[in-house]
């Protein structure tokens, strides 16, 4: 067997430029090393996929992403391929339409090899409330592959597929990209069209690329972003070249380390890795300061208050009347509903759906959501005030490194606080990336946490692949 | 502290329209409790910002495009749960 | 002395193209579930979008309405669990509705009262359900069609006042073009909500809901303040309810007990962009709304046209706007007798309306004309309008030789004589001094001539040869 799919996109689109191999190829090989995986990191296998990258015979390689096996996470909508959001509920749904971003995948003849595993409606950081069984990493079997991208994550850092789809609204590309040792960004809000992507949160939801190097993931964020004319939420901001400025001169760059970012809720090894790049960055004369940013240690009630809210009223739609599961009794409507809901979801969306209808219920309204709104919007001005001053701020992207699957299962609490880093980027919009930058004593790999500007993205790629090429490291 | 009493964790059952038996309710109870008592955090801490702040997405004035997609009866019926051939059917609760 | 409140809750259908909220077409009658998208029905992952078309015909009914406008507006999610509503929230306008503080006027008894709105916003309309033997059929063809919401204020007295609401109302709807405002067929909804008091609180109100006619929204908001009168008076408390008006027994029965305040757990709908109107733009959608029908009404009370024919033409936009095309051209008081008497009578005849007829104004010009300069006999004028209403000119149908009326005095002469010699009393009549007498004789005359006999020589002739007797 090949193993094309370990290359970058890069180094494959050359192969298939050079004839060295087909798109068939490809796909057999993601195909074969999908079967011979033990990561359960699919859902749904595309029954098309070998005829689809037939077809592509003969065809003008015409971009960089032509023939290019790709894996997408099981909440974005793909015609007449099932997609279920690793959920009881839409076990057997296969959707009408495309995604927004799918149409444009398909548009630059990528292969869909799959649909990805992940936590159940993307609630979940650890890839074990999917209704489909747990995604292993594979670093390590017995560790979490982080999540709510679990499935995305370990296809990528296994070499099944060199790219795959994921989404993020509290850190769910960004943290099983730590996890993993691998490249995930979730894009400025309103760069990526949400239209097909189920919606978990409204207002943080966003569709990133997650890949094993810089390059390639700038790649595809050209090609999923632009206005969508069917998300009103998304940006009219022009898509330049996401990868113009991988390469050029880091040295004007002015960078902040939030010291809470930096604090006692991180691990030594993480933050002695994060302040080894520090230096690495200082040598070359970039200017880096640790500041205080107030407000980021509100990111879990935040997170609690407005993310859970908005599900609460996303997941409404979900009665087992239009579509999905239902309980198969004839009972009245409002016992048929309750049942059906609660058989078709699992205990982390339930709990999740429960405490969104109460902040949102009768008085709670104010005095948790539109206060959570307010803080919000103070925690974003925190943000602004500190991109006047500085084009990039870092960090680690987790409290610490992969842990043991089965830890966080009973506890209510625990599944958000892995989130606590990326959260804050989701509240403000902000794009952030995650890269790997070493490894701990245990060999686990530690990621860090570049956030950007609205819509510059670019300039983190830029400041992420200088990284990546000179951080010395071994490479995952 | 408790912020939510057994009746309480029924009552937002009932609107996230979840059923739950005694189990559940007892099991929810304290989970609840522990995400409430973090949610607190909100209500107590000082702000000065009087603003919401829906997303950080501003847009104004955006207009659909005006070209219609649509679906077939046959599509539709086929994912829903009950059907008759021209409706999709559900038990009544009211007669209203 | 206990005295009713009476707040009036419309829902308006509007004619827009497309839904609100995607874009499908905006119609429902076809055949169930065939007229839907993959936004009406809610299917996972779907985002809703905002018509412009609906968003200026909100805007044109709040300014109709003399409302403030909402120059920054979103939309907002009312959140409730039912099966006709797909997502499990309806995206409406709480905060923010498009035209707020705004009234209409009435007239009660010969006074103009105004009644104050509180509001009109846009929201979105569910599917159709039916119930039947314990089952709810759905039909998501109307999942998503655009209503307007106008709520007044808790300012109307009786249910007299009411029902002239109601009525101005859908008047005011009808002319701005905007929906088709018919109470039976659904496009127009009314809820009211009624209480009694004998002081300035309020006491607690009931709603009546889905009221099917204008009639019956005075009769249900009538029966409603007896029922309520009788439970005060017997010491009973009233409870907050929903009722329904029954057609049958003419009473307004229980639906449901109103829970303690639905939870709706109200927030910004995150998922559309905000509206910014201009003064600009308001005020152009402001000179462009079409002529109301208050001020048409104006119009035809300083031309002098009855109040009989005035409510005919008025209530009828059809007829309204074909009134407004020839209303400069001719002596407007015998066209709207000629409309709203023979027109009207043609078409309820043949089932159309006067646009389905193929009717022109310039036609109807010609005939009025013909009709004043006394070229045709009424009688004449009778008979060509069905042929005009079938398109025939009126000039080549004059010309026709049938039509002249007889001016030749010898023929006429005869005439005169067979119907003097047939009504000696009214000869009798005349010598005594009765005009009507030679009304009467003229009536006979032109029935003898089948209506062909020239008025104004017929009159001379007729008096010379009284005369002469």
């Amino acid at each position: 067997m090949t193993n094309y799919l370990s290359l970058s996109v890069k180094e494959i689109h050359k192969l298939l430029i050079d004839k060295k191999t087909v798109p068939l190829d490809l796909v057999k090989e993601a195909l074969e090393k999908i079967e011979n995986s033990n990561l359960n990191s699919f859902i749904t296998i595309n029954e098309s996929a070998l005829e689809e990258a037939k077809s592509l015979e003969g065809l003008n390689i015409d971009n960089p992403l032509f023939g290019i096996p790709v894996a997408i996470k099981d909440n974005i909508s793909t015609k007449n391929l099932r997609t279920t959001c690793a959920s009881h509920m839409l076990e057997n749904y296969v959707p009408l339409y495309d995604a927004t971003v799918i149409e444009k995948i398909k548009e630059k003849h990528m292969i869909i090899i799959g649909k990805t595993n992940m936590d159940e409606f993307a609630m979940g950081s650890t890839g074990e409330t999917s209704y489909f069984g747990n995604t292993l990493s594979p670093l390590d079997n017995t560790l979490v592959p982080g999540g709510s991208s679990s499935g995305s994550a370990a296809s990528v850092a296994a070499n099944i597929v060199p790219v795959a789809l994921g989404s993020d609204t509290g850190g769910s590309i960004r943290q099983p990209s730590s996890f993993c040792g691998i490249v995930g960004l979730k894009p400025t809000y309103g760069r990526v069209s949400r239209y097909g992507l189920i919606a978990f949160a409204s207002s943080l939801d966003q569709i990133g690329p997650i890949t094993r190097n810089v390059y390639d993931n700038a790649l595809m964020l050209n090609i999923i972003s632009g206005m969508d004319e069917k998300d009103q939420t998304s940006s009219e901001k022009e898509v330049e070249d996401f990868t113009k400025k991988i390469g050029k001169d880091i040295k004007e760059l002015k960078i902040a380390v939030p010291n809470f970012y930096m604090g006692n809720a991180i691990n030594e090894e993480v933050k002695n890795s994060v302040k080894n790049i520090i230096n690495l960055l200082e040598q070359q004369g970039v200017k880096i300061d640790y500041i205080d940013m107030p407000y980021l240690e509100y990111a879990i009630p935040l997170y609690q208050t407005i993310a859970l809210g908005e599900a609460s009223s996303n997941l409404a739609r979900f009665d087992g009347i239009k579509y999905g599961y239902s309980t198969e009794e004839t009972l009245d409507i409002d016992t048929f509903v309750k049942k059906t809901r609660s058989i078709g979801f699992g205990n982390e969306v339930k709990r999740r759906i429960m405490i969104g209808s109460y902040v949102l219920s009768g008085k709670n309204a104010d005095k948790y959501y539109i206060k959570a709104l307010k803080l919000r919007k103070e925690l974003t001005n925190s943000f602004k005030k500190v991109f006047e001053k500085y084009d990039l701020i870092i960090g680690p992207t987790n409290t610490n490194v992969a842990y043991k699957l089965g830890v966080k299962q009973d506890d209510a609490l625990k599944s958000f606080y892995d989130d606590l880093l990326t959260i804050p980027v989701n509240m403000a919009g902000l794009p952030a990336i995650s890269i790997p930058i070493g490894y701990n004593s245990e060999k686990l790999p530690i990621g860090m946490h570049i956030i950007g500007n609205y819509f510059k993205e670019d300039v983190i790629y830029q400041l992420a692949s200088y990284i990546e090429e000179n951080r010395g490291d071994a490479k995952c | 502290m408790e912020m939510l009493n057994k009746n309480d964790v029924y009552h937002v059952a009932n609107l996230a329209k979840l059923a739950l038996d005694e189990e559940d309710a007892e099991k929810y109870h304290g989970q609840l409790n522990d995400i409430l008592t973090e949610i607190e955090k909100i209500e107590t801490v000082d702000i000065k910002e009087q603003d919401i702040m829906i997303s950080s997405s501003n847009n104004t004035n955006r207009f659909s495009n005006g070209s219609t997609t649509h679906i077939s009866k046959d599509e539709v019926l086929a994912r829903a749960s009950r059907t008759n051939g021209d409706f999709i059917v559900v038990s009544s609760v009211f007669n209203d | 002395m206990l005295k009713p409140t009476i707040g009036i809750e419309v829902h308006v259908e509007l004619n827009s193209k497309n839904k609100v909220f995607s874009n499908s077409i905006n119609s429902f009658k076809e055949a169930p579930n065939t007229n839907i998208s993959e936004i009406d029905i809610a299917y996972p992952g779907t985002l809703p979008t905002l018509n412009k078309e609906v968003l200026e015909m909100a805007l044109k009914a709040a300014l109709a309405l003399n409302c403030n406008i909402n120059k920054h507006m979103h939309f907002d999610r009312k959140n409730y669990f039912y099966p006709d509503l797909p997502k499990g929230y309806q995206i409406t306008q709480k905060n923010t509705p498009i035209g707020y503080d705004g009234y209409i006027e009435i007239n009660v008894q010969g006074e103009t009262k105004r009644i104050e709105i509180e509001r009109v916003h846009i929201e979105e309309d569910t599917c159709k359900s039916i119930h039947y033997n314990k089952e709810t059929f759905l039909n998501y063809n109307r999942a998503g069609v655009p209503l307007i919401e106008i709520v007044t204020k808790p300012v109307i007295k009786s249910s007299e006042e009411a029902v002239l609401y109601i009525e101005s109302l859908r008047e005011q709807l009808l002319y701005l073009n905007i929906s088709d405002v018919k109470i039976e067929e659904g496009s127009m909804r009314c809820d009211a909500n009624v209480s009694l008091s004998d002081n300035d609180i309020l006491g607690t109100k009931t709603e009546i809901k889905n009221i099917g006619s204008i009639t019956n929204v005075g009769l249900s908001i009538e029966y409603e303040i007896n029922r309520q009168k009788d439970l005060i008076e017997n010491g009973i408390k009233i409870v907050e309810e929903t009722r329904k008006f029954d057609d049958k027994s003419r009473q307004t029965i229980l639906m449901r007990t109103k829970e303690t305040g639905n939870d709706y757990r109200y927030f910004p709908e995150p998922d559309l962009a905000f509206v910014d109107l201009t003064d600009e733009y308001i005020n152009k959608v402001k000179s462009n709304l079409p002529v109301l029908p208050n001020t048409i009404r104006q119009k035809y009370i300083e031309a002098g046209i009855n109040n009989h024919n005035i409510k005919t033409i008025i209530s009828n936009k059809d007829i309204c706007d074909f009134y407004e095309i020839i209303f400069d051209k001719v002596a407007p008081e015998l066209a709207a007798n000629i409309l709203t008497g023979d027109i009207i009578k043609e078409l309820n005849k043949n089932h159309i309306s006067i646009k389905e007829s193929k009717l022109t104004g310039e036609e109807f010009i010609n005939l009025i004309k013909a009709l004043e300069n006394n070229k045709i006999s009424s009688k004449q004028c009778k008979d060509l309008i069905p042929l005009i209403m079938s398109g025939e000119k009126v000039e080549k149908l004059i010309s026709n030789s049938s039509f002249q009326l007889i001016t030749d005095k010898t023929e006429l002469s005869d005439i005169i004589d067979k119907v003097l010699a047939n009504n000696p009393v009214s000869i009798e009549d005349y010598k005594a001094g009765k005009d009507r007498a030679v009304k009467y004789l003229m009536g006979q005359i032109m029935k003898e001539s089948q209506g062909k006999a020239d008025p104004k020589t017929v009159s001379v002739e007729l008096i010379s040869k009284l005369k002469s007797l």
